[in-house]
C-alpha cells in the first residue's frame, strides 16, 4: 500500500433508505488510489450502485465519510457537497444522453465556463479521443447502442473529472459489442490514466478493465485484490461466484474449504491413482474445444463438481476416476 | 408500495433540514391547502339547519347523486371502449379521424350541454300529453320522471366519455402486439382476446378514466341545476346561498370532498404501477391494425360515430345554428364589450402558463428531496380538484379577507383582483398538471438530470436545461386541459370576479340566465372551439411526446 | 433568485395589465348586482352619458354577493349592492353592511314599505307574481288564490320552478306570514303533489309547458309574459299568445308583489356618487322607461304604466312588510325542503 492520498476514500460509510431494511450499504471503508480502475462487483441489490451514487454525491450518507482527493465531501448528516461541485464523470448505465441535444451540445454540456474555441476544441478532442469523430451533429437516437455510450463517456470526459464513475456501462448492451466496447473503453482509460470507479456485475468487465476489485454484499466488503486474486483465491463462495462457476473442495489434510474454478480441474483415469480425488461423472457436454463435466465427488454429501476438460478425454456418464486441482502456488 | 415507504419515511430519525427547494414544497403545498383548510375549520361549528338537511333533502341529494354517478359511469364506460379498441386494434373508414375526434366533447361544458339537450324533454311533451290522455296522469308523471333523468344521464356521459376513451386508448395501444397475438395464436377470436386480455388488462386504465368521470359528475353544478335534479354539489349552493348556512354547506361539501377522496384512493390502490399518461412507445413492437371489411366496418364506424354524434356533432350544429340565427338578427342583445372577454381569455391562457410551470417545478422540488418528501406530501396539493368550485371561491375570499385585515402592504394590490381568481384557479386545478408532471418525471427517471448534476450544473440549471425541455409533451399536454378547464369553469369565477370581469363562461351563463338562446350560443360556440382546439394539441402531445425537435 | 424577482415583476405586470384599467377615478362606481337585464346596460350608459360616472358591474346571485360583501369587509370595491328581492335587501341590511340614502327623491317620493324605514335600501321596481292558466282548460272563473292551488283538481296540471328561485321563496314567505306555518306546509305538499312535472327552468320554461299542453296553470313573474309577447321570435309570442294573467288573492291580502331595490355599501367612500344614481334610477325619466323595457312596474306614484300592463289589468297589491320576507326567509327554505318542493 502506497502512502500516497487516495484519489477517492469511504470512511465507515452506511446508508440506509428505511429503517426496515437492511442497510444498503453498512460501513464500508474502501481506498481507491490514484490512476486506479477499480471495480465493484456483487449481485444486484448489494449496494454497489449505492456507493457509486454516495461517492458521485447522488446519495448523501447516514453516517461516514466520503472523501474525495483527500477533501471531505460527504460526512454523515453534517456535510454534503452537491454533485455539480464534485468534479467527477459519470457514465450511466443506459448512457442516460440528452435526447434534446446533439452529440456537440451533449458533450458540450459540462464545459459551459470555457470560451467558444476552447470549447470547440475540447469537444473535438473528446470525439478523436471516443472514436466518434464525424458524429458530431447526430443525436442521440440516431447513434448505435455502442455509440452512444461512447458519446456518453466523451460527455463524462470533457470537463476533465478527477475520478470517472462508470455505473454498469456495458450492460445494456449485446455481448459482441460489450467485447468490442470493452476493449476499447480500456484502450482509452488507460491511455488517459484515469482514476475509475467501475460498478458492475459481469465478472468480464472486472476482469478485463479492473486494477483492483471489490467485492460487495448486502452493503459490505467481503474481498479487496486484484481480478486474478480474487478470481483465483476466493475467500467464500459469494466471491467465488461473482466469477462463475467455482467448486468447494476440502484440503485432505487440514479440512480448509477452497474453491476452485473448472478449468483447474485435471482427469486422472485411474482410479486407483495417489493424485486427486475420487469422482464419478454424471454428464458430460461438449463446449467446443472442451467438454463440460459434472461429477460427483466421493465424501461430499452430493455436491457436484464441475470441470472443463480438453475434448480428447472421451469421458462417458457414469464412469469414476480422479480430479486434481492445480493451481496451488 | 409509496404508501409504506413514506410511513416508514415519518418514523424514520434522518430528518435533515430541507433545503431551498423543500422548503418551496412545504411552502406551496401549505398555500394551495390554506383556503380549504380555513373552509373547512368551520364543520365543526353548531348548525341548527343541519338536523332538518339531513331529516328532508339530504336523501334526495344522496340518491340523485349516486343515480348520476353509477348511470353515467356505465353509459360511459358503454360508448368509450369500444371506440378506444377499435380505433387501437383495426383499421377501417374514419379510423384516424375518430382517433383524435372522440376526444372533442371534452370541450363541452356540461352546462352548455345542458341548454342544448333541455330542448329534448320539450320536444318530448306531445308524448307525454298522449300518455297522461290515455294512461292517466301516474304513468305521465313517471314517464316524464324516465325521460328527464334519461336524457341528463346520456347527456352527461356523452360529453364526459373521453375520459375514459383517454385512458382506455393509452391502455390499449400499450399493451403491443405481442400480448395480443400470442392470445390469437391460443386460439382466442379477436372477440375473445378483447374480453379475456385486453380488457382485464385496462382495467387500471378504465378505473383510472372512470374516476375522472365520477369526479365530474359530482361536482357539475349547472346541468344537474337545469335539468332539476339536485345533487350534492347543488345541495352545498342552496344550502349555502339559499338557506345562508355555511356550516351545513361545507358539511354537505366535505361529502362530496370525502366521497373524491375515497375514489381517488381506491383509483390509486388498483392503479398500483400503471399511468395515465401514455408510456413512451419507442422501444415496442407497434401494434398493427387488422383492417375491418364489409359490414364490419360498418359497425365499427357506427360505434365510433355514435358517441361523437350525440356528445359533439349534435351540440355544437345546434350552437352553431343559433349563433348563425343570432348574427343575423337585427336583435339589440347587448354583449359584454369583447375587451372583457379577451381579457378573460387571456387570464385563462396566462393562469395555465403559469400554475403548469408551478407544477412542474413543484414537482422537481419534491423530486430533489425524494429522501423526506415522498408520496402524499407531493400528492396533496392537488386536494382541489375534489373540492366544489364555490367552497374553493369562499375559502380564498376568506384567506384574502384575514391578510387584509393585517394591513400588509401592497395587500390591496392583492386582493379582490384578477390575483384572487387565478390563485382559485390555481388551488381548484393543480391537481390536473401535477398528475401530468409527476408521471412524465416518473417516466424521464433520474438520470439525465444526475448526469447534468455531474456535468457541473446546479439544480435550476438542470431544471431549465433538462428537467423542463425534456417534459415538454406532458407540460404541453396539461397546460392545454388547463386552459379548457379554466375557461370553462363557472360557480368559482362567478363568486370572484372583479367587476366589469367576464369571461366566455359567465357570459354564456348571465345571456342562459335572460333566456337569449340564440344569443348565449355564442359565448358557448366560443368556449366550444377554443376548448376543441386546446384537446387537439394536447392529444398530439400526448400521442407523440417529443423527445427530440 | 434575479431570475425569480424578474420573473414576479412579469408576472403582475401581465395580472395588473389584464386587471381593470386602475380604479383610481373617482367618477367610477361598482356595483354588486343581481339583475341580469340587458336593458340595466342602457340605464347604466345613460347615466354615465348624464353624469360622467362610470357604473362597474360585478353579476352574481343576491346571496353569493351578501358572502362576498361580508368577506371583503372594509376593503371591497363595492359602493352599492342592488337584488331582485326585498328579503335579500333585508338581509344584507341586517348583515351590517348597508349605510342610509340620502337622495331626497327616495326619502320623498319612496315610502315604506318600498324603502327601509332608515332608507338603507330603496325598491326601484315591482314585480307582481301571478297564477297563468292556459286560455283554452282553464276558465278564470276556477280559479281565486294562491292556497286555492292546493285543491286536488289540479292533481298533474300545475307547473312552478323550482324552490332555489328567490321569488318562489317569497312567495312562500308571504304565505306563512298569512297562514302560519303549518298550513303553509300543507300548501306546499299539495301543491309538489299537483305539479304535472318535478319543479324546472325558469319562468318562462313554466309558460311555455302549459302551451305546449304539459301542465294548465303556473306561477310566474308578469314580467316574463311581456318578455314573451315582445319576443322576436314567433315561437315565443304564440307561447304568450296561449296564456292568460290572472291576478289571485284579490279578495283577501292582495297579489304578492316583490321589489328590485339597492342600498349603498356601508365601507363605500363614493356615498355622494351613489346617492346620484340612487336618484337616477327613481327620476321620472328612468322610471317611465320600466313598464315599457321590462315590464316592471315602477315604485315612484304617479309614473305611468305601459299599455301592455294596463292590458293585463289593475289589481290589488299585497302589502307586504319586506322585512318580513328577510325573517321567514329560512323558514319558507325549509318548508319547502319538508314539502319535498326541489
Amino acid at each position: 500500500m502506497t502512502e500516497r492520498t487516495p484519489k477517492l476514500a469511504f470512511k465507515n460509510v452506511t446508508r440506509q433508505f428505511s429503517q426496515q431494511d437492511l442497510p444498503a450499504v453498512n460501513g464500508i471503508s474502501l481506498d481507491v488510489a490514484d490512476r486506479e480502475i477499480f471495480a465493484l462487483i456483487g449481485e444486484s441489490g448489494s449496494g454497489k450502485t449505492t456507493l457509486l451514487r454516495l461517492a458521485a454525491g447522488l446519495e448523501s450518507p447516514d453516517g461516514g465519510e466520503v472523501l474525495i482527493d483527500g477533501e471531505t465531501v460527504a460526512n454523515g448528516n453534517a456535510l454534503q457537497v452537491p454533485p455539480e461541485k464534485r468534479r467527477l464523470g459519470l457514465v450511466f448505465q443506459d448512457g442516460a444522453l440528452f435526447p434534446h441535444m446533439n452529440a456537440t451540445a451533449n458533450v458540450g454540456y459540462g464545459l459551459r465556463k470555457m470560451n467558444p474555441e476552447e470549447k470547440a476544441q475540447r469537444i473535438s478532442e473528446c470525439f478523436e479521443t471516443v472514436g466518434l469523430a464525424g458524429m458530431e451533429n447526430r443525436f442521440p437516437h440516431e447513434l448505435s447502442g455502442g455509440e452512444r455510450q461512447r458519446l456518453a463517456l466523451a460527455r463524462a470526459l470533457a470537463p476533465k473529472p478527477r475520478l470517472l464513475l462508470l455505473d454498469e456501462p456495458f450492460s445494456h448492451l449485446d455481448p459482441a459489442l460489450r467485447r468490442k466496447l470493452r476493449e476499447e473503453i480500456r484502450d482509452i482509460l488507460t491511455r488517459l490514466k484515469k482514476t475509475v470507479l467501475l460498478v458492475t456485475h459481469d465478472p468480464e468487465d472486472a476482469l478485463a478493465l479492473a486494477t483492483q476489485v471489490a467485492v460487495i454484499k448486502r452493503g459490505e466488503v467481503r474481498q479487496i485484490g486484484t481480478p486474478s486474486d480474487v478470481y483465483r483465491f476466493p475467500v467464500d463462495q459469494y466471491c467465488a461466484e461473482r466469477f462463475g462457476p467455482a467448486n468447494e473442495v476440502r484440503e485432505p489434510a487440514s479440512e480448509k474449504v477452497r474453491w476452485t474454478r473448472p478449468e483447474d480441474a485435471r482427469w486422472i483415469a485411474d482410479p486407483n491413482s495417489d493424485e486427486g480425488h475420487p469422482v464419478t461423472i454424471d454428464s458430460v457436454r461438449p463446449m467446443g474445444s472442451q467438454v463440460e463435466v459434472k461429477v460427483t465427488p466421493e465424501g461430499y454429501d452430493g455436491k457436484k463438481w464441475l470441470c472443463l476438460f480438453a475434448e480428447r478425454e472421451h469421458l462417458k456418464p457414469g464412469q469414476t476416476g480422479r480430479v486434481d486441482w492445480q493451481g496451488r502456488e | 408500495m409509496e404508501e409504506s415507504n413514506w410511513l416508514r419515511q415519518l418514523r424514520c430519525p434522518r430528518m435533515k433540514r430541507p433545503d431551498r427547494w423543500g422548503v418551496f414544497v412545504y411552502l406551496l403545498a401549505a398555500v394551495i391547502c390554506l383556503p380549504i383548510v380555513a373552509v373547512l375549520l368551520h364543520i365543526g361549528r353548531e348548525s341548527e339547519a343541519w338536523d332538518h338537511l339531513a331529516a328532508t333533502v339530504l336523501p334526495g341529494y344522496l340518491r340523485n347523486t349516486l343515480i348520476l354517478v353509477v348511470a353515467v359511469t356505465a353509459i360511459s364506460l358503454l360508448i368509450a371502449v369500444p371506440p378506444a379498441w377499435l380505433v387501437t386494434c383495426f383499421d377501417f373508414p374514419g379510423r384516424r379521424l375518430f382517433n383524435w375526434a372522440l376526444v372533442l366533447p371534452l370541450a363541452i361544458p356540461t352546462y352548455v350541454a345542458a341548454f342544448v339537450f333541455y330542448q329534448l324533454p320539450e320536444a318530448a311533451i306531445p308524448l307525454l300529453i298522449k300518455v297522461r290522455l290515455n294512461w292517466g296522469v301516474d304513468a305521465f308523471l313517471a314517464m316524464e320522471l324516465v325521460i328527464r333523468y334519461g336524457i341528463l344521464i346520456i347527456m352527461l356521459a356523452a360529453v364526459l366519455y373521453p375520459y375514459a376513451y383517454l385512458a382506455c386508448r393509452a391502455a390499449f395501444s400499450q399493451q403491443g402486439r405481442t400480448v395480443i397475438e400470442a392470445a390469437r395464436c391460443l386460439g382466442d377470436s379477436p372477440g375473445r382476446v378483447f374480453f379475456r386480455v385486453a380488457l382485464p388488462m385496462a382495467r387500471p386504465a378504465i378505473v383510472a378514466g372512470v374516476a375522472l368521470i365520477i369526479m365530474e359528475v359530482i361536482n357539475d353544478y349547472g346541468a344537474v341545476h337545469f335539468f332539476g335534479v339536485p345533487t350534492l354539489t347543488e345541495g352545498v349552493f342552496r344550502t349555502w346561498f339559499g338557506m345562508g348556512d355555511k356550516v351545513s354547506a361545507l358539511r354537505l361539501a366535505s361529502i362530496v370532498m370525502i366521497t373524491v377522496a375515497v375514489i381517488l384512493a381506491v383509483e390509486q390502490l388498483l392503479r398500483g404501477r400503471a399511468r395515465y399518461v401514455e408510456a413512451d412507445t419507442g422501444s415496442r413492437v407497434p401494434l398493427s391494425r387488422s383492417p375491418l371489411k364489409g359490414w364490419k366496418a360498418l359497425a365499427a364506424t357506427a360505434l365510433c360515430l355514435l358517441p361523437l354524434a350525440v356528445g359533439f356533432i349534435y351540440p355544437v350544429s345546434r350552437l352553431g345554428h343559433w349563433a348563425l340565427l343570432n348574427v343575423t338578427s337585427a336583435s339589440r342583445t347587448a354583449f359584454p364589450s369583447g375587451e372583457s372577454i379577451a381579457r378573460g381569455t387571456v387570464l385563462a391562457a396566462f393562469t395555465a402558463l403559469i400554475v403548469t410551470l408551478t407544477a412542474a417545478v413543484f414537482t422537481y422540488a419534491v423530486r430533489l428531496n425524494s429522501n423526506r418528501l415522498r408520496g402524499v406530501t407531493g400528492r396533496i396539493p392537488g386536494m382541489g380538484y375534489a373540492t366544489p368550485g364555490a367552497v374553493i371561491a369562499v375559502g380564498v375570499m376568506v384567506v384574502f379577507g384575514t391578510l387584509d385585515r393585517w394591513d400588509i402592504p401592497l395587500m390591496p394590490l392583492v386582493s379582490g383582483t384578477l390575483f384572487a381568481v387565478g390563485f382559485a384557479y390555481m388551488v381548484r386545478f393543480f391537481a390536473i398538471p401535477l398528475q401530468f408532471s409527476l408521471a412524465g418525471m416518473e417516466r424521464l427517471g433520474k438520470a439525465p438530470g444526475e448526469a447534468s448534476r455531474l456535468l457541473g450544473r446546479g439544480p435550476m440549471a438542470t431544471l431549465l436545461n433538462i428537467d423542463l425541455p425534456l417534459l415538454k409533451g406532458p407540460l404541453i399536454a396539461a397546460g392545454m386541459l388547463l386552459f379548457v378547464d379554466i375557461l370553462k369553469e363557472l360557480p368559482l369565477t362567478l363568486i370572484l370576479r372583479p367587476a366589469n370581469f367576464e369571461t366566455l363562461a359567465t357570459t354564456a351563463f348571465s345571456l342562459a340566465k335572460e333566456e337569449q338562446l340564440h344569443a348565449c350560443a355564442v359565448p358557448s360556440l366560443m368556449i366550444v372551439i377554443a376548448g376543441a382546439a386546446g384537446l387537439l394539441v394536447m392529444n398530439r402531445w400526448l400521442a407523440n411526446p417529443s423527445q427530440h425537435d | 433568485m434575479k431570475q425569480f424577482s424578474l420573473f414576479l415583476t412579469i408576472l403582475s405586470g401581465v395580472f395588473c395589465s389584464i386587471s381593470q384599467p386602475a380604479s383610481a377615478q373617482d367618477k367610477e362606481l361598482t356595483l354588486y348586482t343581481q339583475r341580469h337585464y340587458a336593458f340595466d346596460q342602457e340605464v347604466y350608459a345613460r347615466f354615465q352619458e348624464q353624469t360622467g360616472i362610470k357604473i362597474n358591474v360585478v353579476k352574481a346571485s343576491a346571496d353569493e354577493l351578501i358572502t362576498r360583501l361580508e368577506e371583503e369587509g372594509a376593503n371591497t370595491a363595492a359602493d352599492l349592492f342592488m337584488a331582485t328581492d326585498g328579503g335579500a335587501l333585508y338581509r344584507a341590511h341586517s348583515a351590517g353592511l348597508l349605510q342610509p340614502t340620502t337622495s331626497t327623491t327616495a326619502l320623498e317620493k319612496v315610502k315604506p314599505p318600498l324603502r327601509e324605514k332608515d332608507a338603507h335600501w330603496v325598491a326601484m321596481t315591482k314585480r307582481a307574481r301571478v297564477i297563468v292558466h292556459s286560455k283554452d282548460r282553464v276558465d278564470p272563473s276556477e280559479l281565486s288564490t294562491y292556497e286555492a292551488l292546493a285543491d286536488k283538481k289540479w292533481r298533474g296540471r300545475i307547473v312552478v320552478r323550482s324552490s332555489t328561485n328567490s321569488y318562489n321563496q317569497a312567495l312562500l314567505t308571504t304565505i306563512i306570514d298569512a297562514d302560519g306555518r303549518d298550513k303553509a306546509l300543507e300548501w306546499a305538499t299539495a301543491v309538489r303533489k299537483n305539479m304535472a312535472r318535478p319543479p324546472q327552468g325558469s319562468d318562462r320554461d313554466q309558460v311555455r309547458a302549459i302551451s305546449a299542453g304539459l301542465a294548465d296553470v303556473a306561477i310566474v313573474n308578469t314580467y316574463y309574459i311581456g318578455l314573451l309577447e315582445t319576443s322576436e321570435e314567433q315561437k315565443d309570442r304564440d307561447v304568450a299568445a296561449a296564456v292568460k294573467i290572472f291576478f289571485p288573492n284579490q279578495d283577501d291580502r292582495g297579489t304578492h308583489i316583490n321589489i328590485s331595490g339597492l342600498g349603498i355599501v356601508k365601507a363605500s367612500k363614493k356615498a355622494d356618487l351613489a346617492n346620484q344614481f340612487i336618484d337616477f334610477l327613481l327620476s321620472e325619466e328612468i322610471q317611465k322607461l320600466y313598464p315599457a323595457n321590462t315590464f316592471e312596474y315602477p315604485v315612484v306614484e304617479g309614473t305611468p304604466l305601459s299599455d301592455r300592463q294596463l292590458k293585463w289589468g289593475e289589481f290589488k297589491a299585497d302589502d307586504v312588510d319586506f322585512s318580513v320576507l328577510g325573517k321567514l326567509h329560512a323558514d319558507a327554505i325549509k318548508v319547502f325542503n319538508e314539502a319535498g318542493w326541489e
